[in-house]
């Protein structure tokens, strides 16, 4: 019953309150206080944190946390992208490579965070060696990182971690002018996400039938609930830019201005999408290669 | 559009996903996978894919879920969600906004409901399940405002 007509409440000062009502129709469901301009509206922490709990009763191993004070929905990575970065790679340190396998690729995350610099160091690489050039700006660019572990879990991991990381604007600032330009946010997260997963692509031995399965799953992620079509836009570019020279993150850049992505709302589905190919093509032994 | 051509859609292509990973098992390559799924819809997608494999035989080595999950459906949330994605030029004190926010609201009422509600409950309840991997959750730790 969507339009339901409860009965009005009789109010007992009607002066007061009118003077309410108009108060709260100036506070409308947007008008956050500075304050709360920084909070997740989206997603409550009770819920994650229900979820985190629940995992650890239950007795999995290796549910880990990481709480972020002053950072909006999935602006996570833009607004602590050291923070976020050294949660990833204490992950993939402690849980996926303990365990026998490579899954996430530090190279991939430190692109991701860093499109920019990946550029750079792919445009550098590519002038001295065009073959290696995507290996070495990987390899550059998670050296450069080089995050701390996450602490407390190397005595048990069954206990999980929650940290909770103040941001200062000046980190924020600093992040901001170093993906720099005049490209629209969104655009700029889908590109460096999308340059890191064509670079990923190149390195695979199997990259034609990975970007074909890669387009057919952001393509049906666009069915499923993206109603702009941003998601089969992204495959679209990043499987041109697969057969592109070494500098692919340069060439994914350029395909994604050219494609003009910047006039479309990018939800953080089309970086999900992307992100779920993306680690869908890490064997090991494909890994081992790089 | 409805949940269940969705799922069609998109179980089509985790069939052919599946079946490359069955000729990756058969070569001694190992099938798990990492997923990286950010917001609801993002693990919504996640939840569908570790349901799917699950009967398979293969199972997530990890997951990265970012700013997500929300296991109670929330008109209020999907709304302020859609408004959000879908005008992000708006001020936030926009009268249009609020507009749009009303309209989208009273439509996620309609969407959630019935056939559809239970889906994701039953998604919500087969990811608990199967989801005995190592987890890593980023989220915001500040609480969100009830103000709608």
């Amino acid at each position: 019953m969507p339009f339901s007509s409860r009965p009005r409440r009789r109010k007992p000062f009607p002066h007061f309150s009118r003077s309410l009502s108009s108060l709260s129709l100036s506070l409308s469901p947007f008008s956050l206080s500075p304050l709360q301009k920084k909070q997740d509206h989206v997603i409550p922490a009770s819920s994650v944190r229900a979820v985190v709990q629940a995992r650890r009763r239950a007795g999995v191993v290796g549910v880990h946390a990481l709480e972020l004070a002053d950072s909006k929905h999935v602006q996570h990575l833009r607004s602590h992208p050291k923070e976020y970065l050294a949660a990833l790679e204490a992950f993939e340190e402690t849980e996926l490579l303990g365990r026998g396998d490579r899954y996430l690729s530090s190279g991939m995350l430190a692109v991701a965070a860093d499109a920019t610099a990946a550029v750079e160091a792919a445009k550098r690489a590519a002038a001295t060696a065009a073959a290696a050039a995507a290996a070495a700006a990987s390899a550059a660019a998670a050296a450069a990182s080089a995050p701390p572990p996450l602490p407390a879990d190397s005595t048990n991991k069954n206990t999980a971690t929650v940290t909770v990381v103040r941001g200062g604007s000046g980190l924020e600032k600093a992040g901001s002018e170093k993906m720099g330009g005049a490209a629209a946010p969104a655009l700029r997260t889908t590109s460096s996400l999308a340059a890191a997963l064509v670079r990923v692509l190149h390195r695979s031995s199997s990259a034609p039938k990975a970007t074909a399965l890669i387009e057919s799953i952001t393509t049906s992620a666009g069915v499923w609930s993206s109603p702009f079509g941003a998601v089969s836009a992204n495959a679209k570019f990043a499987a041109a830019a697969e057969g592109a020279p070494p500098s692919t993150a340069e060439a994914a850049l350029s395909l994604a201005r050219s494609q003009s992505l910047g006039g479309l709302p990018v939800s953080a589905l089309d970086v999900n999408a992307l992100c779920i190919a993306a680690g869908i093509v890490f064997p090991a032994e494909e890994l081992s290669a790089i | 559009m409805s949940f269940a051509s969705a799922e069609r859609a998109f179980d089509q292509h985790l069939a052919d996903l599946a079946a490359r990973l069955a000729d990756r098992a058969r070569l001694g390559a190992s099938p798990r996978l990492a997923f990286h799924a950010f917001s609801n819809t993002g693990w919504i997608m996640y939840a569908r894919f570790v349901e799917l494999l699950a009967p398979l035989g293969i199972r997530a080595a990890g997951a990265v879920i970012d700013s997500a999950p929300h296991t109670a459906i929330c008109t209020k949330v999907w709304a302020a969600g859609f408004v959000s994605a879908t005008s992000p030029k708006l001020p936030p004190a926009a009268a249009a906004k609020t507009l749009r926010y009303r309209a989208a609201r009273a439509l996620f009422k309609v969407v959630w409901a019935g056939e559809r509600k239970a889906r994701f409950d039953s998604l919500v309840k087969a990811e608990a399940r199967v989801a005995s991997f190592p987890q890593l959750y980023i989220y915001s730790a500040t609480v969100r405002r009830e103000v709608f």
